[in-house]
């Protein structure tokens, strides 16, 4: 019976996987020319130096660094919200599963890559590895995201893995002969056995616990790069939880907008239902609840402590980047309030309209954490053009921040046209995993 | 498709707002103008320093100008005469060093007085500057009496014709170089044979050896200039990385702290443990397949 709904489900999902079409095409070159426009602007950076770039000595961190942050957040949210739906077996979670999967490995290739950007002598990133030094949170976090990359694969490679012996056995799939080798190769032989079935269980609940607290501890660390360092607005205790709760909060948005995508491109309208809106609609509402009482609270005691460089930065975050702290701080936490809370106001297109917003107010967010601490340091800034003093983002940077995300919308189109979006396997099948018994 | 204006106007606002005016802007168009500031020194070594610094102003305020030749020479009744020329670094500074016994033409009150000129181009504007000194010399040197610590002075002028003469009656600033400025330590009135001492603390914190950098110098009197002189001892404090009178973070030595170690290895051994016994159930599932391909081959065999 099982093996039936899979065939059907192959079947329903065989165009996707099997050709693209006309629009398919002109949407993979457009993103391809965003990439070539990306490569162009990285090889006039790299000949030019990093004078093409808005950063100076004084602002040495600017929309590299935000990218960084806004992509590794998504993927962490990617691997919280999968691994906690896994764990918890929410039966409504098999349709956007693998989405969140996706965006967990797709952000986290493109994310570190913008950490790339950042550096001005490339030939020396080997020292990292050579003499890098353990007390350092670089190290912390080379390690950390290392070790995430590597659970990560690891987790979507088994929850794939179904998915790819129904590939290899289903045989009316017109597929060409090099793809259908890698699902035999990938594959490993699995038929679905109890004794394979519980094997893969058993890999699969642990990396899903594991892939959990791997997220929360590295986005900690990324947190933690910001709240050792002596600067306004960034020497804070609660960074770490910030940080976590802000990453799965955007993620949360990238995943609706995922979901809404892919249900209207591959008319998946029967298997992503407004339930799967309104209930990760929930999670982001939930998350927007603690990211505007962590906003609050951090804000709330640096205004009250009075600290002559902490009201610097608020004077300035309040002056002159009035619209990215009103629209992230307050309209990217109370919409997803008013929409979600609001059961009238609960529809497919309302709560999408809302994730987008939540995705912009975050990575707005990460810009106010990230420029107007270096514009208004401790030490103060002495001898420089007045320009230099104030970061504004150059073409180049822009031209690398629209390829970064060309390059994720790419890479989650081939994804989904080398493995179904929808978890085939775990939908066909009616007996949830956990109910074979753990002998 | 309210709905799609309402997206595209918020893309636009957030487009709109991010301040994306950079330093990429077209080039401020010259020719600008260029500002000098030219000193001279007399050095220790029997000479004199002529340092150039040519800014120029834009806009948004002022940089330094590179690879501009700039010409030194002195003044004299019958026209300035060359000393040479040299060009601008990335600190926008040209140096040029003359010797402090010269036959350079004195004025009646016996000083020189020193040019140094920009020619400017299409681009900047010429600019440039004057300075008079009687050239002069400082020399430091230490000494231990009643175990208190001294630091001496002598000073001497170059007069015309290559002959000198103590130099007497001025104030001599005792300092060590610091990160970013100068500590002043002590202060030295020299007496009319030229020569003058005070007491050098012993609280200043050397290097890890002690070893201290002192500098004697006068600063832009209307006759001798700038006059330096520096010398070294080993009377300062010995530096340590961590001081044993605080708790210490040991973020600065070669190895991580014990505890910063001992946790990173057990998180490192519990998340890839996790991931070891991972890939260790993949290799069984692979393994299981195979036995089973096998046994059903058998099958098929014994039933052929």
């Amino acid at each position: 019976m099982a093996s039936n709904t899979s065939d059907n489900l192959l079947k329903e999902f065989a165009p996707q996987l099997e050709k693209t079409g006309l629009l398919g095409k002109i949407w993979i070159i457009v993103l391809a020319f965003l990439i070539l426009l990306g490569i162009f602007a990285l090889y006039w950076q790299i000949s030019r130096g990093h004078i093409v770039t808005g950063m100076r000595d004084n602002v040495v961190w600017g929309m590299y660094i935000v990218n960084f942050i806004f992509f590794m957040g998504i993927s962490y949210a990617g691997a919280l919200i999968s691994g906690t739906l896994h764990l918890f077996h929410a039966e409504w979670r098999k349709p956007v599963i693998r989405m969140a999967e996706f965006i967990t490995i797709i952000s986290l290739l493109i994310g570190p890559l913008y950490i790339m950007l950042c550096i001005g002598r490339l030939d020396r990133l080997p020292n990292l590895v050579l003499f890098g030094r353990i007390q350092s949170p670089i190290t912390w976090d080379v390690i950390a995201i290392s070790t995430d990359i590597i659970g990560c694969f690891i987790f979507l490679y088994l929850t794939i893995l179904k998915d790819l012996s129904k590939l290899r056995d289903y045989s009316e799939l017109k597929l060409p002969a090099w793809r259908k080798k890698v699902y035999n190769v990938m594959a490993l032989g699995y038929t679905g056995t109890p004794e394979q079935q519980l094997m893969l269980k058993r890999a699969t609940d642990i990396m899903a616990g594991m892939v959990i607290a791997i997220a929360i501890i590295v986005y900690s660390v990324l947190a933690w790069i910001f709240s050792v360092t002596l600067q306004p607005g960034w020497h804070s205790t609660i960074f770490g939880p910030y940080f976590v709760i802000a990453a799965v909060y955007s993620g949360s948005g990238v995943l609706i907008v995922a979901m809404y995508i892919f249900r209207k491109v591959y008319h998946l309208e029967k298997h992503i239902t407004q339930k799967h809106f309104v209930n990760v609609g929930v999670i982001m509402l939930v998350l927007a609840a603690f990211f505007g009482y962590f906003t609050f609270s951090e804000y709330l005691t640096k205004w009250y402590g009075s600290e002559k460089n902490d009201e610097i930065l608020i004077k300035i975050l309040f002056k002159d980047y009035y619209f990215f702290f009103i629209f992230s701080n307050y309209v990217g936490v109370l919409l997803p309030l008013i929409v979600v809370g609001f059961k009238k106001l609960r529809t497919i297109n309302n709560i999408t309209i809302t994730a987008v917003v939540v995705i912009v107010a975050l990575w707005m967010n990460r810009y106010l954490i990230v420029v107007p601490t270096l514009e208004s340091p401790y030490l103060p800034i002495q001898d420089a053009r007045e320009a230099w003093r104030h970061y504004s983002p150059t073409w180049v940077e822009w031209a690398l921040t629209i390829g970064g995300i060309a390059s994720f919308c790419l890479f989650f189109t081939l994804a989904s046209k080398f493995i179904p979006i929808v978890q085939v396997s775990e939908v066909a099948e009616p007996v949830e995993p956990g109910d074979i018994s753990l002998r | 498709m309210k709905k799609k204006i309402f997206l595209l106007t918020i893309i636009a606002i957030f487009l709109l707002g991010l301040p994306s005016i950079a330093q990429d802007k077209a080039a401020e168009k010259g020719p600008f103008t260029t500002t000098m500031a030219f000193t001279a020194t007399s050095t220790s070594d029997d000479s004199v320093q002529l340092k150039a610094v040519v800014s120029v102003k834009h806009e948004e305020g002022a940089t330094f100008l590179m690879n501009a030749a700039i010409d030194f020479s002195y003044a004299n009744p019958e026209g300035d005469v060359s000393i040479g020329q040299a060009k601008t670094g990335i600190n926008g500074a040209a140096i040029l060093k003359v010797p402090a016994s010269n036959n350079y033409t004195r004025d009646e009150a016996q000083l020189i007085t020193f040019k140094a000129s920009y020619a400017g181009n299409d681009k900047y504007e010429s600019s440039d500057g004057e300075f008079l000194i009687k050239p002069s010399k400082l020399t430091l040197s230490f000494y231990e009496e009643d175990s208190i610590k001294y630091v001496k002075v002598e000073g001497i002028q170059y007069e015309a014709e290559g002959k000198t003469s103590p130099l007497g009656g001025v104030d001599v600033a005792i300092a060590i170089p610091k990160m970013f400025s100068m500590l002043k330590v002590g202060q030295i009135s020299l007496d009319s044979t030229g020569i003058g001492s005070t007491e050098f603390p012993t609280d200043i914190i050397g290097d890890s050896l002690g070893n201290l950098t002192v500098v004697a110098a006068i600063d832009e009197h209307e006759v001798y200039g700038f006059v330096q002189a520096n010398a070294s001892n080993s009377w300062g404090l010995h530096k340590h990385l961590i001081s044993p009178d605080r708790p210490s973070r040991e973020l600065w030595t070669p190895i991580a702290p014990l505890w910063m170690i001992i946790t990173l290895i057990i998180m490192l051994a519990g998340v890839w443990g996790h991931y070891v016994y991972a890939v260790v159930q993949l290799v069984m599932i692979k393994k299981s397949s195979e036995r089973a391909r096998k046994k059903k081959e058998k099958d098929e065999k014994a039933t052929a």
